[in-house]
């Protein structure tokens, strides 16, 4: 009998890890930086391995839009940068779902020159040019029109270019408070003026993880993995040694380098862009639906959508999150 | 006392009675490619008379009417011409082997074209233009496209369009060599009496047709190739115009004769 | 059956035939509207948003017609200057041929940081698309006049205003004809092309911005929407050009010929 269940103990030991392996596909909006480490610091140490996962990380980029990909089942899981996407998914019956929620505050900022009058955010509607990409232009700079007056006439395509804001001291552009300062800081050799839009009423959940409406439906202990490994990432990417998720992120992106991505990573310590306000209790990844619904009806005042045209509940899922999964690990890494 | 050596040469020209308008003397013509079209060549065309050069391909026939309307320069030798003289328009025609009308441009505008270019509005020149498609029968075509023509027709525009401007000198490099027997004929019997009608026009008239050679001329110059040379000259005597029969005539299938002969003798040469 | 009814009714019915086959495939295949939209619903979105839609493609219009202007004059005037001086036209050529070959995508967005208004980048990026076919056609076409025309011109002595007013122009009319026709539909793909890499200000959009826009908002059926309002554009500068060809060289030339080939 004993020797029975040791064989079976040994088999299952052997045979465990190669039965869990779950092949996903993750992509995400722009090419590797600091903004995505917790994913790439899950895959590098090992994290989703041991959650039975077997991700491939698939960057966007500039001409790269892999948001069609999840509903056409070519990926399993999607990382987005706002809300808004996930309303125009409702809006348009696409089946998809936000799971989590990486970031409590979104990173999209507007920077311009220093010493420009620009150090008050009521003047950057006044700047005779504005650099918008297009996803932005599309989405919130719509919102900044109604809400805070922005104008068309100052609207110029940004082509993910420095050039024209470097050279024109007026201007102000568009950018992640966590990466392009950074960027502008090294090539033009002076430190912006950074306003964050989640400080004047942009407050929508960023870097959302969402899925298709059935793989939740069918496989929810595998979203519930990868949402735990995820989170588990971020906590040892943000308090850990993230040295070999910073490697695999430069194998991606070679423009990278180390330094900007230590950069990055300090400033989304310290506008609490990953974990505050409920994630410091309640976990990386907290969503919560009354904030959904918050921002949801700011963005009807922008006239951005019609009261009741997007049914919320559709929006997001909150059962795999505000667990409090990776507290423990994070408590052990800052002795708090 | 009359003399009367002349009159019964058989190869005696019409008495001169003015000047030569086309005069080669001893012309050469070498062209780049190393090509030796014309050698040693002297002819002369006076007002009033029908010239034909007959020959075989290459023998630099056309080469002699381009010297003469001044489109080539000769390599060495001598030409007068009226083309030649500053100053002169108009008064030397060119008749090409194709109709070469203009396409986008009516029958009309065709024939106006030569008085066009010497400034006459189309009000000014609509009388002569007229007047000319009258006399070769393209009156009803004024305003009809080249397109829409018959060969033979169009033949007749070029024509019509060559002597708009009453020119003193008419040159046609084998005009109806692409057109069937009957029309040619027909074409040929036209062409002496538009030509008689001018007056003193002279006419160089280019053709390796030999029965077209004696229907058309008073004189008829034998050229050879390599290098393009005279080598005959056959005087056609008959009248203008030609009586009736005249291609079944004894005078006419001897002088074909004669120049066939001459023809076959430079070729062997 | 008369011969311009018979020429239309083939094609459309060909063309009906295929939009309905999409409708079915769509029904019975419940392929979702986010995906591939069926027909039917492309008709109601484009109605539903016509007015929008239809300022829009106003401005695509305008550009690509100011493009194709541009394009004419400028491939003609060179074409001239080349006519007129071929030591000019060797220099040049190779830097027309360099245009030519360059990708729009990737200059367009170098373009709108140079040029500081995004119409004239727009126009811009369209004119380098639309002008070497009119450029290379009326090279030929000016050196295409007949040698014994151009002997006859000059025996009468004509100027070379004259020559050129008289022969040249005309005889080059049926090249520079063709390349217009290629222009035409060139000069809108150069404008969309331009506006869709290099964007539009937020005022001034036309249809290749609506195509992104409903793009990133998922919002496919008015994708398709703005699509047809594109094909249908194209087809008419097609419709255009030809007609404006049969106008000018019917009476005339063998291209316009009803003669089998």
């Amino acid at each position: 009998m004993r020797l029975h269940l040791t064989l079976l103990a040994v088999a299952a030991l052997i045979a465990g890890p190669a039965f869990a392996q779950d092949k996903i596909t993750f992509a995400t909006n722009w090419k590797a930086q600091a903004a995505h480490g917790g994913f790439y610091q899950a895959v590098a140490d090992g994290t989703y391995k041991k959650y039975g996962l077997d991700v491939t990380i698939q960057p966007g980029g500039p001409q790269v839009n892999n948001r069609p990909l999840l509903p056409a089942g070519r990926i399993d899981f999607l990382m987005t940068g706002n809300l808004l996407h996930s309303f125009d998914n409702v809006k348009n019956k696409v089946p998809t779902i936000v799971v989590a929620s990486m970031f409590q505050k979104d990173p999209q900022a507007l920077m311009a020159h220093p010493g420009q009058g620009h150090e008050k955010f009521e003047a950057l509607k006044n700047a005779p040019l504005a650099l918008i990409a297009k996803d932005g232009q599309f989405s919130w700079w719509q919102w900044l029109k109604v809400t805070h007056g922005f104008k068309d006439e100052a609207l110029k395509p940004y082509n993910y270019n420095l050039g024209p804001f470097l050279a024109n001291k007026k201007a102000i552009q568009q950018g992640y408070s966590v990466a392009e300062p950074i960027y502008i800081e090294n090539q033009g050799k002076f430190k912006p003026v950074v306003h964050l839009l989640a400080d004047h009423g942009f407050s929508t959940y960023s870097t959302v993880i969402e899925a298709r409406t059935e793989t939740v439906k069918a496989k929810p202990d595998l979203v519930q993995r990868f949402v735990d490994a995820s989170a588990i990432g971020w906590v040892n990417y943000l308090y850990g040694d993230r040295k070999a998720a910073n490697a695999l992120m430069i194998k991606d992106n070679p423009e990278m380098t180390e330094a900007e991505m230590e950069a990055s990573v300090a400033l989304m310590k310290s506008q609490g862009i990953v974990d505050s306000g409920e994630a410091a209790s309640r976990g990386i990844g907290a969503m919560n639906a009354a904030r959904v619904k918050d921002f949801y009806d700011q963005m009807v005042k922008a006239g951005l959508y019609k009261a009741g045209e997007v049914d919320l509940a559709q929006v997001a899922t909150y059962q795999f999150v505000n667990k409090g999964v990776g507290q423990d690990i994070k408590a052990k890494l800052t002795g708090k | 006392m009359p003399t009367t050596e002349h009159v019964n040469e058989p190869a005696a020209p019409p008495a001169p009675t003015l000047p030569p308008l086309i005069d080669l003397q001893q012309v050469g013509k070498r062209f780049d490619s190393g090509l030796q079209a014309l050698q040693g060549v002297s002819l002369a065309v006076r007002g009033g008379e029908f010239v034909t050069l007959l020959g075989p391909s290459g023998c630099g026939k056309s080469t002699v009417l381009r010297l003469a309307a001044g489109l080539e320069a000769p390599s060495s030798g001598r030409v007068s011409a009226p083309a030649l003289q500053p100053g002169s328009r108009g008064d030397t025609a060119f008749v090409f082997q194709e109709p070469t009308l203009m396409p986008w441009a009516s029958v009309f505008d065709n024939v106006w074209l030569p008085l066009r270019l010497q400034g006459h509005s189309r009000t000014q020149a609509a009388p002569a233009v007229q007047a000319v498609l009258q006399r070769v029968g393209l009156a009803d075509f004024a305003q009809a496209r080249p397109a829409q023509l018959s060969g033979g027709m169009k033949m007749r525009a070029s024509i019509a369009r060559a002597l708009v401007t009453r020119p003193q000198v008419l040159l046609m490099d084998e005009p109806f060599a692409a057109l069937d027997d009957i029309t040619r004929q027909a074409l040929n019997a036209d062409l002496l009496q538009w030509w008689h009608a001018a007056g003193s026009m002279a006419a160089l008239f280019v053709t390796h047709s030999v029965a077209e050679a004696v229907a058309l001329s008073q004189r008829v110059l034998v050229m050879a190739a390599h290098p393009g040379r005279v080598v005959a000259e056959l005087a056609i005597d008959a009248p203008y115009p030609r009586p009736a029969g005249f291609r079944h005539s004894a005078p006419f299938t001897d002088a074909c004769r004669r120049l066939g002969q001459a023809l076959a003798e430079a070729h062997a040469a | 059956m008369t011969g311009a009814l018979q020429r239309w009714l083939l094609p459309t019915l060909v063309l009906l035939a295929l939009i309905a086959g999409w409708e079915l495939l769509v029904r019975l295949a419940n392929i979702p509207a986010y995906t591939l939209p069926a027909p039917s619903l492309i008709g109601q979105t484009l109605a539903a948003n016509f007015g929008s839609l239809a300022g829009s493609w106003w401005v695509t219009v305008k550009i690509t017609a100011g493009a194709l202007a541009l394009a004419c004059a400028g491939g003609v005037l060179i074409a001239g200057a080349f006519a007129l001086s071929p030591t000019l036209e060797r220099a040049l050529f190779p830097v027309a041929v360099v245009l030519q070959v360059t990708p729009i995508v990737a200059v367009a967005p170098l373009i709108l940081i140079y040029v500081e208004s995004t119409t004239a980048a727009l126009l811009l990026c369209a004119w380098i698309v639309a002008f070497f076919p009119i450029l290379s056609n009326t090279v030929v076409g000016l050196r295409a006049a007949d040698a014994n025309l151009r002997d006859l011109f000059r025996l009468y002595r004509a100027s070379p205003w004259q020559r050129l007013r008289l022969l040249s122009l005309p005889a080059a009319l049926p090249y520079f004809v063709a390349g217009l026709k290629i222009s035409g539909g060139l000069s809108l793909i150069g404008a969309v092309t331009a506006e869709m890499v290099a964007g539009a200000a937020g005022r001034e959009t036309g249809l290749a911005s609506r195509i992104l826009e409903a793009s990133f908002r998922t919002e496919t059926p008015k994708m398709f929407a703005a699509l047809t309002l594109l094909v249908l554009t194209g087809v008419l500068i097609f419709a255009l050009f030809n007609a404006l060809s049969g106008w000018l060289l019917g009476p005339w030339h063998s291209s316009e010929s009803d003669r089998p080939l």
